[in-house]
């Protein structure tokens, strides 16, 4: 009994994790590179002309968190099987 | 009227010297704006950053751009890139190991090929390339752009006058030349480093 519920929520531990590290990652903003800490804004000098960049202090998550989310869940769910219930023996004739 | 003739040649002369003097550029810009863009092709994505901490003088003379000398200075420490742990590895021992090479540098030896039109001169810029305390001579591209008066504007006072000098330049390195990670990791980040510059310089007059 105990086994089944612990299996019970390490699957679905293993869900959420899953739809969670994607859901956050397509919130936002579904960055394909490398997770951002600082986020580079591109300005214009009026009288010069340069183009230089500036960079916001913001958290951007990248494919490597989605890595990160998909290795945990897959972790949790390969625990899983570990408490799985005792499978009933085939009846013998 | 001899003397008066010898004496008002005299003084054109020296007018014109003074004109043509060359002028002396800080480029420790007051706005901040000042960077170099590097960018090096790796799985994934390009890591690309810049490096802000820009110092240095150059000495240009209208006259005569070919004459043109300086050095452009760039603090190591300040080298961003967008992912902090990339930036540790960047700025740490295996790659740049900034504690130890605070300084990269430019140092200008000659202007080539010198054409100006409209206060723009392209040119080839050779000179001293230090990076990691390795220093290779390498010839650069660059475009010069003197502003007359315009230092003022930029500042939004008037009525401070000077000019500023704008540079620009675009150059690729091999990093294994320079000691950085030399034949290691090819297959996960480029070789080849792409570097950017478009520096301002400023000679306020008082």
């Amino acid at each position: 009994m105990f086994k089944s519920a612990f299996r019970s929520i390490l699957a679905a531990g293993a869900l959420l994790t899953l739809v969670g590290s994607i859901g956050f990652w397509l919130a936002m903003g579904a960055h394909r590179g490398w997770s951002q800490h600082r986020v580079p804004v591109s300005q214009t000098d009026d009288v010069t002309g340069i183009a230089f960049t500036t960079y916001e202090n913001r958290f951007v998550p990248g494919i490597d968190v989605v890595g990160a989310g998909v290795a945990l869940a897959a972790f949790f769910f390969a625990l899983s099987f570990i408490f799985r219930s005792p499978q009933p023996l085939p009846a013998t004739p | 009227m001899k003397t008066s003739l010898l004496l008002c040649v005299t003084s054109l002369g020296f007018a014109a010297s003074l004109a043509a003097a060359p002028i002396s550029f800080d480029f420790k810009d007051p706005k901040g704006v000042n960077a170099i863009q590097f960018s090096l092709d790796s799985v994934l994505e390009p890591i690309a950053g810049t490096a802000s901490g820009i110092t240095g003088t150059v000495s240009f003379d209208p006259a005569n751009p070919s004459a043109t000398t300086g050095k452009i200075i760039v603090a190591t420490k300040s080298l961003v890139v967008p992912n902090s742990m990339m930036n540790g590895h960047l700025l740490g021992d295996g790659w740049l190991n900034a504690p130890a090479n605070p300084e990269i540098t430019f140092e200008l030896t000659a202007l080539a090929g010198a054409k100006t039109a409209n206060n723009v001169t392209s040119a080839i810029a050779a000179g001293k390339f230090t990076l990691k305390g390795v220093t290779k001579e390498i010839k650069v591209p660059v475009t010069i752009t003197l502003l007359p008066g315009a230092f003022g504007k930029r500042m939004n006072k008037p009525e401070i006058k000077g000019d500023l000098l704008v540079l620009r330049g675009e150059f690729t390195i091999t990093r294994g030349d320079y000691g950085i990670q030399p034949g290691q990791n090819e297959d996960k980040v480029n070789t080849e480093i792409k570097l950017s510059l478009a520096v301002v310089g400023s000679a306020p007059k008082a």
